[in-house]
């Protein structure tokens, strides 16, 4: 079969009885997708900040009522790591928005790979701008109310238990997610670059 | 701005379909690739400067979005490629039979066949997109296109050699 031939063929189809949609539902539907899609983004964004904010006030509260060296300076750490968390991740989505879906395919796959790349660094290195000042915080915030060595240490393992989990989760994620999806898009751009002229002499 | 999308998704509805259909695993995947790129040419219509690229920009946005999707729901099938007999249930289900010429399903089984850069390229070619247009959607020289699509086209030739019985 030869091109015309072939491009004949993928006009002949008739797909005309598939997925009817009334005009006035079509313009409904997307004008509620588009709300739907607006209120996840804002609850999301939302999520984030009013967890910083509440762990920031209740620290505060603490502080200006601890009568602790130890304990105050643990609420100052845990406060500004909440400012410095916060900050982390608006800068993130500021250097790396979502991939533009009008842009052409190939920049549309480079962006996506940058994208998922940084996501994997952060999560990987998650311990460093998000456990370890906060984990700082919370050893100084408990250091300040003496509760013996044995209990002392017991919080400490606790506390080890749990960031290490938290760490471990998020070492997960880029395993089990963001490492085939990086993958994916390498392998995707990897058939672009295959086939340029230079490669194939 | 209704209007502009609805005259733009109605004057389309055939390509889009024809994009979803390429990309989707079966007819309920194909109506949700539908689905979101209907929003995805809602949410970027805004942006659309020059209505004499309409067109080209339709495509863009098309196809990224169903690169997208199709990246999203690799993971949950992943292992389960779409076997050829699927194919033709979700084509028997969509399509009138008397309409349907066979050498359709072999097309579309031979292009499920390719890779995902020579799906995207074959199917802007037979969308009668010139080298120029091919490439302002796929952000590739007009030569880088060619050789992509030349590798295609044999790829694609072999393939429904082998399923023409």
């Amino acid at each position: 079969m030869n091109d015309d031939e072939l491009k004949r063929l993928w006009r002949q189809q008739n797909l005309g009885s598939a997925l009817p949609m009334p005009d006035a539902e079509l313009v409904a539907q997307m004008k509620k997708k588009m709300r739907d899609f607006d209120r996840t983004l804002f609850w999301r964004d939302g999520r984030e900040l009013v967890a910083g904010a509440v762990v920031f006030v209740a620290f505060l509260f603490i502080f200006l009522r601890s009568h602790s060296t130890l304990s105050g300076a643990g609420c100052v750490v845990i406060m500004a790591s909440c400012i410095f968390i916060a900050g982390e991740l608006f800068f993130s989505r500021r250097k790396h928005p979502a991939a533009s879906e009008t842009a052409p395919l190939s920049d549309y796959l480079r962006a996506e790979l940058v994208k998922v790349k940084w996501q994997a660094k952060l999560l990987r290195m998650v311990w460093l701008w998000y456990l370890l000042p906060l984990f700082i915080g919370v050893e100084l915030f408990e250091l300040g109310f003496p509760e013996g060595l044995a209990g002392e240490l017991f919080s400490l393992v606790f506390n080890l238990a749990i960031f290490g989990v938290i760490y471990w989760l998020n070492l997960y994620a880029v395993r089990k997610s963001l490492l085939p999806l990086q993958k994916e898009l390498e392998d995707t751009l990897a058939s672009v670059s295959e086939s340029s002229p230079s490669a194939n002499g | 701005m209704e209007g502009e999308f609805l005259e733009l998704v109605n004057g389309n509805r055939q390509r889009i379909l024809r994009i979803c259909r390429v990309y989707a695993w079966n007819a309920q995947d194909e109506e949700d690739l539908y689905q979101e790129i209907l929003f995805q040419i809602w949410r970027a219509l805004p942006n659309l400067k020059e209505k004499a690229h309409a067109n080209t920009w339709l495509y863009r946005v098309a196809l990224n979005t169903a690169v997208s999707f199709v990246r999203k729901h690799t993971a949950a099938r992943r292992g389960t490629p779409v076997a050829h007999e699927q194919l033709h249930e979700m084509l028997d289900e969509q399509t009138d039979p008397p309409l349907r010429d066979p050498k359709i399903d072999s097309l579309y089984e031979a292009i499920a066949q390719l890779e995902k850069m020579e799906k995207a390229v074959i199917t802007l070619f037979l969308e009668d997109l010139s080298y120029e247009e091919m490439a302002d959607v796929l952000g590739l020289s007009s030569s880088h296109v060619g050789v992509l699509l030349h590798r295609a086209k044999k790829k694609l030739s072999l393939l429904m050699k082998e399923e023409t019985p």
